[in-house]
């Protein structure tokens, strides 16, 4: 439906009165300009729950603003503190900073928007009245990092990529190189300390009497740690993360997407739904994080246009010569 | 606190529960710790829902013990506010009892992320929950979930993010996976709180509690689906890009005249292109058939991020967000935590609030990320101290005397 056409609206007014809500990603302008807001539907709709999730929120000085997905990361502070760790420090004031990988800061702002809508639905079971609502992604990103904001909000202390001082058993953890790969080797627990020494053919340094309390160890950490990644390259990251966990060492492999859609666990809770690609091909589909019976079983999106007769034939009732019609005007 | 201040404390705490917020009149059993459940339980609370975390001296909450005293760590107030505090002590059998009474008589669901096994030795076990009370909505949050080959892993927010894939493709195109620290806990935790609702309102519609196992590895990978898809379908495997995006180019950072100073910006359109050709003046090199098109840009990216770094590297991030605006680019600062506490955009909106701790005094903090326009959420309360909500948990719903709390607190069931 092409909502620049006027004589698109009516029909805009009929889909929307079928719905129990409506997202709008448009900005206010652009939403004010296409008629799609709720103050026109509020009335005449009054159970309607209406999202709109814009890149800066409905209101402030920079609620217009031109945005995509990275300049809305990088004005939630997210973006400036990426990357860390210690394989990457040599980046620092070389390289730009970083976004989350792939899409994962617009997948996070999602959910939260899809916590607050079924919130709203929830809430008019009882009252039988919808609501407006309004999220902010620049907001729902910094709800993600809240600690690092009010880190300085509360103690003044500016976060960077530098990094932070550290302490503990944190200083002999982070990603570090296998055999084939990289793992994630974080054993926090003093226990795991033990349990890896152990596992490491018990080095000289967990013989020694400050090897007993974590705080002594701590002041030894760049030995160990060095110690741990040596070893780590005798294994290949299937090899460490089955031999550490047996040990309750929490070490896993830094898995990439392939690997992630062959893992056995992932595939024995059933995460992955099966779809098809126009062409036939197969491809796995993520689901939900948990095992469940919610809803619809998950389909891959749809084309442009797919279910047209469905909704405006089956359930609005226009003919097929007012299909049509419409179609040949471009409001279709 | 005296008794009578006690009671009167407990009166002021219900007169200000839940008063506002679509989750209104729901209540949750919070047995979380460290960062993952607690954001679950903030969110929740945001929300309307009034969360009571059941916690004692013998099993703190990891972030209680991270600053100089239990009521003074930054962390704990951090992922706690908005939130009640009884203390019940799942190791003593009248503790346990009285949790399993207060969640099976007076809760709508629970949100937990304690250690596998540790609830089902307080006797309070899902299975057994259930059987009581189908209409409970539980969420739980593990690190591969209950089930599985590798249910009894162990790990922390950085093993989410390594096993979930994200860490694989964050990171610059040459370069290691990044680490990426403490907040994929708090990503996990707003999936838990989307659970959550989601099972509440299906329980509204259908009667039907439900238990739901999260797994913070699948958390992590439920935000990666394109790439899922894509290592399927496409022949060049989906890897660390930098800020790269398949969508945009240029889609980058670039530096500043101030000292780390970055400004992010992205070309999605013709039409925005030619906005930041007109704001850099129409310079010869942008001109031509290697960047007339989305798909050239994106081949040749790497020259455009050269030529833009030199332009921007003269100039301050607010000057360039401003002219690039003029001309309809996405603009914006790569802003630090101080740049975003100070913005007056930030400011405007109130999207940092102050709540006041009766022991640690007033605290800023990120408000919720959504505004009802009818039932607005109240996010005025901070982090309880432990046990701040004992009479009203207790005495009130309970309907213990103080007699007898005062006997389970000297048998440490109330500890």
């Amino acid at each position: 439906l092409d909502l620049r056409i006027d004589a698109g609206r009516p029909l805009l007014r009929e889909l929307i009165g079928i719905s129990d809500a409506v997202i709008c990603e448009h900005s206010p302008a652009r939403a004010e300009a296409l008629g799609v807001q709720y103050a026109v539907f509020e009335d005449v709709l009054p159970a309607l729950v209406w999202l709109d999730l814009t890149p800066f929120g409905s209101d402030g000085p920079w609620a217009d603003f031109a945005a995509s997905a990275l300049t809305v990361h990088a004005a939630s502070g997210a973006q400036y503190i990426q990357p860390t760790g210690q394989l990457n420090a040599v980046y620092f004031g070389q390289r730009p900073p970083l976004k989350w990988g792939s899409h994962a800061s617009e997948f996070l702002v999602a959910t939260q928007a899809a916590t607050a809508l079924m919130a709203a639905l929830f809430e008019r079971e009882f009252r039988g009245r919808g609501q407006r609502l309004e999220i902010s992604k620049q907001e729902a990103l910094m709800q993600i990092i809240r600690s690092d904001i009010a880190e300085y909000a509360n103690n003044g202390v500016v976060r960077s990529r530098a990094g932070s001082p550290q302490q503990g058993e944190i200083l002999i953890s982070g990603t570090m190189r296998c055999r084939d790969g990289y793992v994630a080797m974080w054993p926090l627990e003093p226990y795991m300390v033990v349990n890896l020494a152990r596992l490491m053919g018990d080095p000289p340094w967990s013989k020694e009497a400050w090897f007993e309390n974590p705080f002594e160890r701590a002041n030894h950490a760049a030995e160990i740690r060095k110690d741990i990644e040596n070893w780590l390259l005798d294994f290949t990251m299937e090899e460490i993360h089955e031999l550490g966990q047996t040990n309750r060492i929490a070490v896993t492999p830094v898995f990439s997407p392939k690997e992630v859609a062959r893992s056995p666990q992932l595939a024995s809770r059933g995460f992955f739904a099966e779809a098809y690609a126009a062409d036939g091909r197969p491809f796995p589909l993520a689901g939900l994080p948990f095992p469940s019976d919610f809803g619809q079983p998950m389909a891959p999106p749809p084309e442009p246009g797919q279910d047209n007769l469905l909704v405006y034939r089956d359930i609005l009732g226009l003919s097929l010569e007012e299909l049509n019609r419409l179609e040949e005007a471009g409001v279709i | 606190m005296t008794k009578a201040e006690d009671r009167a404390h407990s009166t002021q705490v219900r007169q200000t529960l839940s008063p506002g917020g679509p989750l209104a009149g729901i209540r949750i059993a919070e047995l979380t710790h460290w960062q993952a459940g607690p954001a679950a339980g903030t969110l929740l609370a945001y929300l309307g829902a009034e969360m009571v975390k059941i916690e004692s001296r013998s099993h703190l909450d990891h972030y209680r013990r991270t600053g100089p005293d239990i009521e003074h760590s930054a962390q704990f107030h951090e992922f706690n506010s908005g939130k009640l505090s009884v203390r019940l002590n799942l190791k003593h059998p009248d503790g346990a009892a009285l949790a399993r009474r207060f969640i099976l008589e007076h809760c709508d669901g629970l949100l937990f992320n304690i250690r596998k096994g540790s609830l089902e030795e307080a006797g309070l076990g899902a299975e057994g929950l259930f059987e009581e009370r189908p209409d409970l909505v539980i969420v739980s949050l593990s690190l591969s979930g209950t089930t599985g080959p590798e249910a009894d892993y162990v790990g922390y927010a950085t093993n989410f993010v390594a096993g979930g894939g994200l860490s694989h493709l964050t990171g610059y195109e040459d370069g290691p996976p990044v680490e990426l620290v403490a907040w994929p806990d708090t990503a996990v935790g707003a999936w838990a709180a989307f659970t959550m609702v989601a099972g509440l309102l299906r329980r509204r519609r259908t009667g039907r509690g439900s238990f739901n196992d999260l797994s913070g590895r699948e958390c992590i990978s439920a935000l990666i689906g394109d790439a899922l898809a894509g290592q399927a379908l496409f022949a060049r495997q989906p890897e660390r890009a930098g800020n790269q995006v398949s969508e945009a180019a240029p889609n980058n950072a670039y530096p500043c005249a101030g000292d780390d100073e970055w400004v992010a910006v992205s070309v999605t359109s013709d039409a925005e292109w030619s906005g930041l050709r007109r704001a850099l003046g129409e310079p010869a090199w942008a001109k031509g058939p290697r960047f007339a098109s989305q798909a050239m840009r994106w081949q040749n990216q790497g020259e455009i991020d050269s030529r833009l770094a030199e332009w921007t590297s003269k100039q301050s991030a607010g000057k360039l967000t401003e002219l690039l605006q003029e001309f309809g680019v996405p603009v914006a600062p790569v802003m630090s935590n101080k740049d975003v506490s100070e913005s007056e955009h930030v400011r405007q909106r109130g999207a940092i609030i102050t709540v006041d701790h009766p022991l640690a005094g007033p605290r800023a903090m990120v408000g919720p990320p959504w505004r009802f326009d009818k039932t607005p959420t109240i996010s005025s309360r901070s982090a309880p101290w432990l046990g701040e909500h004992d009479m009203y948990v207790l005495s009130e719903l309970l309907g213990l005397t103080e007699e007898e709390v005062e006997r389970l607190t000297r048998i440490e069931a109330v500890h």
